[in-house]
Formats: structure tokens, sequence, C-alpha cells
């Protein structure tokens, strides 16, 4: 647990065979004041007991069950622990740990999730202009459903607080999970926002900007917004549940 | 249909059979989902070999009616009725798997914290 008095942050950090830069992207943690989970997602490679070699504590998937599952695993345990706040930060080395403090100053306001944008601040982020006109696209769709400002619906940088987390852990969507988790989340009751942030080139993993990800990505964000809507009730429903309990 | 061409389909619908009963015996297809198979390999090898009473079945359902069309519908559906049942037990297999997965990365953390407590080396 973090320092007393203080509220318990778990830096959750989902890894699926990254053992070849995994020392480099948890350095920067290691000193840092937050918890960390590093959740190997059924890694064939060293990468979980690498992590455990490193002094990290490591939950291990016995297989694969995508980025969805593992975040979720760590949301399971930060709910069992009891921990405050949440932040999913990325395995491959894109997320700068400098960001982490950003996200916990934005919770302080009252909020229940906060994204770090890379859009926020003009000009900021670059990427293939398919890839960032379809992600504008469904941050304004987004941004529509929810009726809060999102400017990067598929960050996947974020931190949560103990509501979000709770939910998260029972409810996440493992499928398509940035997307759908924000809408849902919102639905929850949850209050959103965004700070700006700088990413890093990733230090491992594929770039998902291939064309077979570039018709992947429209269509599973279609369906997310789909499935979101359709549970749009039942979530609305819990969390009304909640705060009359 | 021509002679040799209904033997050559009805070979291969009893190869495909024991093909399946082979695959059961092995446990590699549970009996359950052999159902699908049995069914539509015996509807595909009725329809061969009762090519001529099918399709005088289909005329009889209407002048405008064409045998072909009709039973490439009724083919088409078949497959899509049993892709939509296999999906649909996939997806929820899928949804077991992930609960059983993290719950059994879960206890082996607690399992390994307990020990750790205890002093004991770690599984």
């Amino acid at each position: 647990m973090s320092e007393p008095g203080m509220r318990s942050v778990l830096v959750i950090v989902p890894v699926f065979n990254e053992a070849a830069h995994l020392a480099q992207v948890l350095e920067p943690l290691r000193d840092e004041p937050w918890d960390v989970l590093v959740v190997d997602d059924g890694s064939s490679d060293e990468s979980a007991d690498l992590a455990e070699g490193l002094g990290f504590r490591v939950l291990r998937l016995p297989f694969n069950l995508g980025i969805g599952g593992a975040v979720q695993a760590g949301f399971q345990h930060a709910a069992t622990r009891g921990y405050d706040v949440a932040v999913q930060y990325d395995g491959d080395g894109q997320h700068r740990v400098e960001h982490v403090g950003d996200l916990l100053a934005k919770m302080d306001e009252g909020f229940d999730v906060v994204i770090g944008s890379r859009f926020l601040a003009r000009g900021g982020y670059t990427s293939t202009f398919p890839r960032t006109l379809g992600i504008k696209l469904f941050s304004w769709t987004c941004s529509r459903i929810v009726g809060t400002e999102i400017t990067d619906c598929t960050s996947g940088f974020r931190a949560l607080g103990r509501r979000a987390i709770e939910f998260c852990a029972r409810y996440y969507p493992v499928d398509f999970p940035d997307m759908e988790a924000l809408l849902l989340l919102s639905f929850h009751g949850c209050r959103i926002a965004e700070v700006s942030v700088d990413m890093n080139p990733r230090v491992s993993g594929r770039s998902s900007t291939n064309w077979v990800k570039s018709l992947y990505y429209p269509l599973s964000n279609v369906i997310a917004i789909y499935s979101a809507l359709s549970k749009r009730d039942f979530v609305r429903s819990l969390g009304r549940r909640r705060t009359t309990a | 249909m021509n002679f040799q061409l209904k033997i050559m389909v009805i070979a291969f619908g009893v190869a495909l059979l024991l093909l399946l009963a082979r695959l059961i015996r092995r446990g590699r297809i549970r009996p359950e989902y052999s159902l699908f198979w049995l069914i539509g390999l015996g509807g595909a090898t009725a329809m061969v070999t009762l090519d001529r009473a099918v399709f005088a079945l289909c005329r009889a359902l209407g002048p405008d009616v064409n045998p072909f069309g009709l039973l490439s519908m009724g083919a088409t559906l078949f497959l899509a009725a049993t892709c939509l049942h296999l999906t649909m037990r996939v997806s929820l297999l899928k949804d077991q798997s992930c609960l059983l997965d993290q719950k059994a990365a879960h206890l082996e953390a607690a399992l390994k914290d307990l020990q750790s407590r205890a002093g004991q080396p770690a599984p």
C-alpha cells in the first residue's frame, strides 16, 4: 500500500511478451510513491520473471486474454485491496511517468475518471491522417453521448477512482475496452475529465497503424458504441442503486 | 446429378461420418456438437441421394420456384444458423475462460503472499 495518510494509488501495467524492453518501462516507476502491479497477460517470454526480479508485484494470467482482460484483472486486484485510485499504464513504454502526477492532481478536483489525452494540446501528437481522423471522429461521437468534451477516447492512459475501479472490476468490457469502458463509466454516473499528456514512441510491440487495423479500428468502435448503448439502462440502474445505498 | 457424382458425394459423406465417429471416440469433438454434423451430413447426403424427389418437391411449391436457388438458400441459412450457434457458444466459453484465468491469477498471487508471510518458498 502507498504512504499512510495519503490516498492509495495502484499503477496497473499490463504486459505481453515485453521482456526485451520491460526494464526500461518499469525502471522510472521504481522510485515513485505508488504501488505498481504488473499484469503478465500470459507471456511466453520472461516478462513476468523479469518484473518480479526487478522487485515489482506480478499478477500472472495463465494464458493470454488481451489488453481488456489483463487490465480488468488489475482493477479486480485494486478493488479487493481497497485502492483509492488505479492508473492504467501501458507496458510498451508509450506513457510517461511524470504525467501520472498530472492525472492524480486532476482527480483531486472530484473526478472519477481522468484520461491522459494526446490531443488536448494542439499539435502535441502526430499520427497517420486516417488514424487521427478516426480518433477525432469517435472522440466527437463519444463526447456527444457522454455530454463531456473528450478529445482522446482511445487513450489507454487513465486514472480511475474508487467508484470506477469497483465498476470496472466487474463490468469492464474486455473485447473493445477503450471507448466502451468510457461510455459505460459515464452511464454509471462517473465524472470524466482529461489532462494533456505527451507520449513516447513505443519501445516495443507492433504499431497498430497497418491497413488491417485501419479497417478493424472503426468497425470495432462502432460495435463498442452499440454495445455500450445497449447496456446503458442496466449500468444506469447500477449507478442509481449505488447512490441510494 | 449423374450416377458417378452421386457415388462420389455419398462416399465423401460416409468418409466424413467415419471421421466424425473417430473424433468423438478420441474426445476431439464433444458428442453435443457432433449433432450438427450428423444433421448437416444426413441432410446433404439425403438431398444428393434423393435429388429427383427433392427437386420435384421444390417444384411443387410453385411454378416460379427455382429448386437450385431454394436449396442453396436452405443450405446457406443452415450454415448461418450453425455459425451463429457456435459463435454464441464460443463467446460464452471465452467469458468463462476469462473469469477462470483471472481467478487463477488472483489465487496464485494470494498463495504467494501467504507463503512469503509464512516464510516458505513460492511454488
